[in-house]
């Protein structure tokens, strides 16, 4: 009989299941087909309409969009306020206090809440500084959270902060106002100086630029003075659109200790934090007290959006999708995807930038490596060209020679205008590889092993082209963490990574060449005193005119010491929806804060309507 | 049976023991050092993606490894490590220096080297989704399994049994990621649908998180139902060749009769037992598909963890899914003493 | 009544005349039309990866830079992939690897799981409780979990994947046969043998192992199913074997996942071959099973598939000529 009971129970049981089931499914299948009728036939209407728009901003006519002059007389459309802006992500924040910012990957936690002293100007002509890479050349920055800054002598700078700033208000801060003692603050907990000379220096931030500050002086409420320890001529570089301590309120901190959370961070940039869940979305809303306006406008404060939603998608197909579907409004990413993106979505918008190169570094204090010809015969058994136009599609330089041409072009050399000898390496020649291989010791080629942490396309391009000249290599695929202490302890026979493209000129020549053994990422162990010299002398000299002129010798030097087997750079793309608005593709226009170039975006909300039907 | 009972629940404990020993130890000892990694990220070197914020100047404060290794409390002895994340030994508060015991015994599972928080909440957060995920996958493939399982022993070769066999074997075979795939690139490309990228929990709107679920849900849950359509076919098959069956239907009871009332009744008890281990595979196993699907689930983030090195987060993850499987042993072991009177009656 | 059973039992044995091995087959193909496809498809597998040099068009890493992304041609049969190496040669080489990684692998956990399942069970006591502590411990651990550390230790490649999930896999499935161990272990005859002195080893060897084969038999072949797709998901979260072996895992879960616009085919044949061999070899390890597992014979069982329906005709058919024999005799 219980048994009867518990029986009955259990098909009960499996029938509910499967009616709920059934019926969820059932609505769940009606929504998707209204979404899809919509999205369907509304793109088609949406392509018109941009189609129209596009003719009325030749015709110059009022209807449609309100066009309007900027401040530098150029028509674009009148922004609006209002909407989210949401973009994607690969990884987690780590941290909200800057002191903490052990890895890289803070650009849109740090980034989005805290200001720093300097930053691109928005309004510059984009043909003149695209904002596509990430060096930004001084003179296109304009005062941030400094009005004005004085340089007496070469050891001291005044810093003239911005009065009317006003933190986001948020306990234990309350909104006051943004003072000389908060940057003050901000250096010394930073670079352990001041009252932090005890503690010391984060150990966590790659702050080192900033070591040459002897001390911060705060004059009034609004004058801080920065003593240095010795002339770095680059060392206004370094406010805000290199690498720099971001401004953040003491009583946070002596509240809550170091570390705080999301919920306790305060900060004076355009965004505060409203929600983070880990591993999902970060979501913030708009400071309304931001002292921040349009360089295009300089009557509107931003940030234009309500909200800025940066989505943790882990997986490329579901970013890629996401995109298609709106439901990101941007992605970054390869020429590939690109294309194909384009071909199937022509209402999206995209900017193409100059990409890096990947480079392998070889390591000299390891046979064969430290003979130059077997390093030149590597780099001649490779097709630059072949990949250029196969693998890269023709997006990108076949010949990056260490600086980018898009990118660095001052510091560029062209092939022909390099030593024979060295014009030699980058000409495809397997057969001279050989015979170079030959000379050196080698005439049957040699083994050689490569540590990899993901599969590369390139790398097996490459391993075939120096199979053909007689070097047999095998991958060694490691995971991250087992990989990253692999490279770092100096055992390895090479190392990938990217360089050129986008940096800033001497982070690339630093990073790739540490110069003296010792700093971490020497790969190639180099210790050429030729270049040593070179360095040196591009890092003290105060001309820039000169410097400039410096580091190109540097890099046409490195060049021709095949210090590295080279890859052509190749471009990447990105690409946005058409109704986040205001935006050409810009990558950086302070350090690490991808907020900050958000805040100056805004969302045509009535577009974005129109297409997907759906309202933020 | 009681006595079994007991002596099997104490026996958990030194297993427990062993887990979070290993896991503390293994993690550590496989290549790949946490500071190694950060400092690899933070001077963005490998990664190519935005890149570091490290720069050398000329007179440079140069990462202190040491101090950072010091802060993430790994310059002690890894047996002290272990004594403190146990809660044997006392750990010196960060801030102030005291001494206090603050491990496992204390109930704190410990602290995320990189988050630096409390690891406790986000676990709380994330096991929710993955079993969720898991419950709705194990329905979905009872759903399935069950009744073409017992058609196909009934009616064995048949041509609906072979149909259903292999359709549920045919599930079993596609890797769920690769039709997860299609279905994405085609289904964002032709119908404009894409997975939802933001995670709404049930508690908030049970109906849009049952919209993110079902498609994750259903692609494991019919993987998973060819494994357990062949077990149950196989135990019905059993079953149907059982003597009593025969006799059954000796006596000339209808077939309906016998399948209803003697054949399915026995064979559907022992589904019970795998109940257990089905659910039990799908907490630490649905990695990939949370991650196609931007599901916050436990999978993931022990991965993600153990990827990044996140020694504590591991060991504590680790030791939570231990307390469970172990658990869910238990309720298969039990279940087995329950129907084997052998083993009850020891 | 019994005269139909006798007929039944003569059309039994009537089967079971001839080699063993063909008279399997027969019945395979015979009784088992799914488990024949499936074994087809095992063969057609086994074949393409020995054979594999002679049959594959290109090298599997020979690289055709300026072809690449070709859809399927007469010059590349099923296109080309992201470097321009020919897709078909690649899924051929593919099977060679799912070959030996699933064979090896299956072989290396069949052999653990019933070395340590068998002497757990059996030996029981001090034995078992220790070790199955370690059974515990193993399985608190998410298999991925395994996966990885195992694989930091002792890096990516094709050996350390056979080890990695045969040794892991063999541990999981060790409960299996210790639960048979324990079955046999109570079992009439197996105390007889003990009773007139058999040593332990000789029980092991003569008695469990002998038994347990047909479900060894069966576990392997799906198994092997199993090793295949462990190595497609460890591909897919990039801890497969490395480039350039052409593993069907590595083919679809590496970059070409979302080159799948542009050229679906790059996954689309590897996920089909993948498919095609794990579902053979599931159909086909439930085939043997079906005829080969003890507790599966017997009953209505024993004269292979159609169950009662058959059963029941077949004895409706004898029993009709019983009743014409009769009469002949009657009438006769």
């Amino acid at each position: 009989m219980k048994k009867n009971i518990l029986w009955g129970l259990l098909s009960l049981l499996m029938v509910a299941a499967l009616v709920l089931s059934s019926c969820q499914a059932a609505t769940t299948e009606e929504e998707k087909e209204g979404t899809t009728v919509t999205g369907k036939v509304t793109e088609k209407e949406a392509a018109a309409v941009v189609e129209e728009e596009e003719e009325k901003e030749v015709a110059e006519e009022e209807e449609g969009p309100v066009m309007v002059k900027d401040v530098k007389g150029r028509l674009v459309e009148k922004p609006r306020y209002g909407g989210t802006v949401t973009v994607s992500t690969g990884t987690n924040p780590t941290t909200w206090d800057p002191y903490m910012n052990l890895s890289g990957g803070n650009s849109f936690a740090l980034g989005s809440i805290y200001d720093v002293l300097l930053g691109g100007d928005w309004a510059v002509d984009r043909s003149e500084c695209s904002y596509l890479t990430k060096n930004i050349l001084l003179q296109y920055t304009r005062g941030f959270s400094l009005e004005s800054w004085e340089n007496p002598d070469p050891l001291t700078y005044i810093i003239n902060l911005r009065k009317g700033m006003h933190f986001q208000d948020k306990p234990p801060v309350n909104g006051r106002e943004v003072t000389a003692d908060d940057v003050k603050y901000s250096i010394d907990r930073m670079m352990g100086l001041g009252e932090f000379a005890e503690v010391g220096p984060t150990p966590y931030v790659g702050l080192t630029a900033w070591g040459v500050v002897e001390s911060t002086e705060v004059v009034d409420k609004s004058t801080l003075i920065i003593h240095m320890k010795e002339a770095s001529p680059m060392f206004p570089d370094y406010w805000g659109t290199e690498v720099a301590p971001r401004i953040h309120p003491r009583e946070v901190v002596d509240q809550y200790g170091e570390n705080f959370t999301w919920e306790q961070a305060v900060g004076h940039g355009p965004w505060m934090i409203e929600d983070v869940v880990i591993d999902s979305a970060m979501t913030f809303e708009k400071h309304p007290n931001y002292y921040g306006w349009d360089d295009n406008f300089p009557e509107n404060q931003i940030p234009y959006a309500d909200r800025f939603k940066v989505l943790l998608i882990q997986d490329w197909s579901t970013q890629l999708a996401a995109l298609r579907t709106g439901k990101i409004d941007l992605l970054v990413a390869g020429w590939e995807d690109a294309e194909t993106l384009i071909a199937s979505e022509p209402q999206l918008v995209w900017a193409k930038t100059p990409g890096s190169c990947q480079v392998c570094n070889l390591n000299y204090s390891m046979e064969p490596y430290s003979d130059i010809r077997v390093r030149k015969a590597m780099q001649m058994a490779i097709n630059l060209p072949e990949i250029a136009e196969t693998l890269f599609g023709g997006n990108g330089d076949p010949y990056p020679m260490m600086a980018s041409q898009k990118a660095m072009s001052a510091y560029y050399t062209p092939l022909d205008e390099l030593p024979e000898d060295a014009q030699e390496g980058f000409r495809y020649d397997p057969e001279g590889a050989k015979a170079l291989l030959a000379e050196a010791g080698y005439p049957n080629g040699f083994k050689a092993e490569m540590p990899l942490s993901a599969q590369s396309d390139v790398a097996d391009l490459v391993i075939a082209y120096w199979s053909d000249i007689g070097i047999e290599t095998e991958i060694r695929l490691m995971e991250g963490a087992a990989y990253s202490s692999f490279i770092y302890g100096g055992d390895h026979e090479m190392v990938w990574f990217w360089s050129c493209g986008t940096w800033y000129p001497t982070e690339v020549l630093n990073f790739w060449y540490g110069g003296q053994a010792g700093v971490p990422w020497n790969f190639a162990n180099a210790d050429d005193p030729v270049f040593n010299d070179l360095m040196d002398r591009v890092r003290t000299e105060p001309d820039m005119v000169e410097r400039d002129r410096l580091m190109k010798e540097t890099f046409a030097y490195g060049t021709s010491q095949f210090f590295y087997t080279a890859v052509p750079s190749v471009d990447s793309y990105r690409l946005w929806q058409p109704w986040l608005k205001g935006y050409q593709g810009e990558i950086r226009l302070v350090v690490e804060a991808e907020g900050h170039t958000y805040a100056r975006t805004w969302v045509d909300q009535d577009l974005k309507y129109e297409m997907t039907g759906k309202r933020d | 049976m009681v006595a079994y009972a007991v002596r099997r629940v104490l026996l958990i404990i030194p297993t427990l023991l062993l887990v979070t020993i290993i896991v503390f130890l293994l993690v550590r000892l496989i290549p790949g050092n946490v500071v190694d990694l950060l400092l690899d990220e933070m001077y963005g070197l490998t990664g190519g993606s935005s890149g570091g914020a490290a720069s050398v100047g000329s007179t440079g404060i140069t990462i202190d490894r040491a101090e950072i290794e010091r802060r993430l409390g790994l310059d002690i002895p890894v047996h002290i490590q272990y004594g403190r994340w146990i809660g044997v030994l006392r750990t010196p508060d960060a801030r102030t220096g005291e001494l206090a015991f603050n491990g496992i015994f204390q109930g704190n599972l410990g602290t995320s080297i990189r988050t630096h928080l409390d690891m406790t909440e986000e676990i709380m957060s994330r096991f929710p989704v993955t079993f969720e995920l898991g419950l709705l996958a194990v329905l979905t493939a009872n759903l399935i399994a069950i009744p073409v399982g017992i058609y196909s022993a009934i009616r064995q070769d048949t041509w609906l049994d072979y149909l259903g066999r292999s359709f549920s074997i045919l599930s079993l075979a596609t890797p769920a990621f690769w039709l997860a795939t299609i279905l994405i690139v085609y289904g964002a490309r032709y119908l404009n649908w894409s997975p939802e990228v933001e995670y709404v929990p049930f508690s908030e709107n049970p109906i849009e998180n049952l919209k993110i679920m079902i498609i994750p849900a259903v692609l494991v849950g019919t993987a998973m139902s060819g494994g357990v359509m062949r077990f149950l076919r196989t135990i019905t098959l059993e079953v149907l060749r059982q003597d009593y069956v025969r006799t059954a239907w000796a006596k000339g009871l209808t077939e309906k009769v016998i399948i209803l009332r003697h054949a399915l009744r026995n064979a559907l008890i022992p589904l019970v037992t795998i109940f257990a281990p089905q659910v039990g595979l799908l907490i630490g196993g649905s990695v990939i598909m949370e991650r196609i699907f931007v599901l916050p689930g436990m999978g993931q983030y022990m991965l993600r963890t153990l990827l990044e090195r996140d020694y504590w987060v591991v060991s504590g993850a680790n030791l939570i899914f231990a307390v469970f499987t172990m658990l869910l042993v238990l309720v298969t072991d039990f279940s087995y003493a329950y129907l084997d009177p052998r083993i009850r009656y020891k | 009544m019994s005269q139909a059973t006798g007929a039944l039992a003569g059309e039994l044995e009537e089967t079971r005349r001839g080699s063993a091995l063909v008279n399997f087959v027969k019945r395979l193909f015979r009784e088992k039309p799914l488990g024949a496809v499936g074994g087809v498809i095992v063969l057609v597998m086994l074949l393409t990866g020995i054979l594999a040099d002679v049959i594959a068009p290109y090298g599997y890493k020979e690289v055709h830079p300026i072809d690449r992304f070709s859809p399927p041609s007469t010059q590349y049969l099923l296109g080309t992939d992201s470097l321009g190496r020919d897709v078909l040669s690649r899924v051929i080489y593919g099977a060679r690897i799912s070959m030996i990684v699933g064979l090896a692998a299956t072989v290396l956990s069949t052999v653990v799981s019933t070395s340590i399942g068998l002497t757990s069970g059996y030996l029981g006591g001090k034995f078992d409780i220790v070790v199955q502590r370690f059974v515990d411990a193993w399985l608190c651990f998410p298999g991925l979990v395994i996966y990885l550390l195992l694989m930091s230790l002792i890096g990516a490649g094709m050996l350390q994947m056979i080890l990695v999930l045969g040794i892991a896999g063999g541990i999981s499935a060790s409960r299996g046969p210790r639960s048979f161990a324990f079955w046999i272990k109570e079992s009439v005859y197996v105390e007889a043998t003990k009773a007139i002195g058999a040593s332990t080893w000789r029980i092991l060897g003569r008695h469990l192992l002998p038994n347990i084969l047909p479900l060894v038999i069966v576990g392997f072949s799906i198994g092997v199913g199993g090793v295949i797709l462990a190595e497609a998901s460890l591909s897919f979260l990039g801890f497969g074997i490395p480039p350039p072996f052409p593993s069907w895992g590595q083919m679809i879960g590496g970059p070409a996942r979302y080159q799948m616009e542009r050229a679906p085919w790059i996954i689309l044949w590897p996920g089909v071959a993948l498919t095609l061999a794990v579902y053979g070899v599931n159909m086909f390890g439930d085939a043997v099973r079906d005829l080969v597992d003890p507790r599966l014979r017997g009953g209505v069982g024993g004269l292979g598939g159609r169950g009662m329906e058959q059963a029941r005709k077949a004895l409706k058919n004898r029993l009709a000529k019983a009743e014409k024999d009769r009469q002949k005799v009657d009438i006769g």
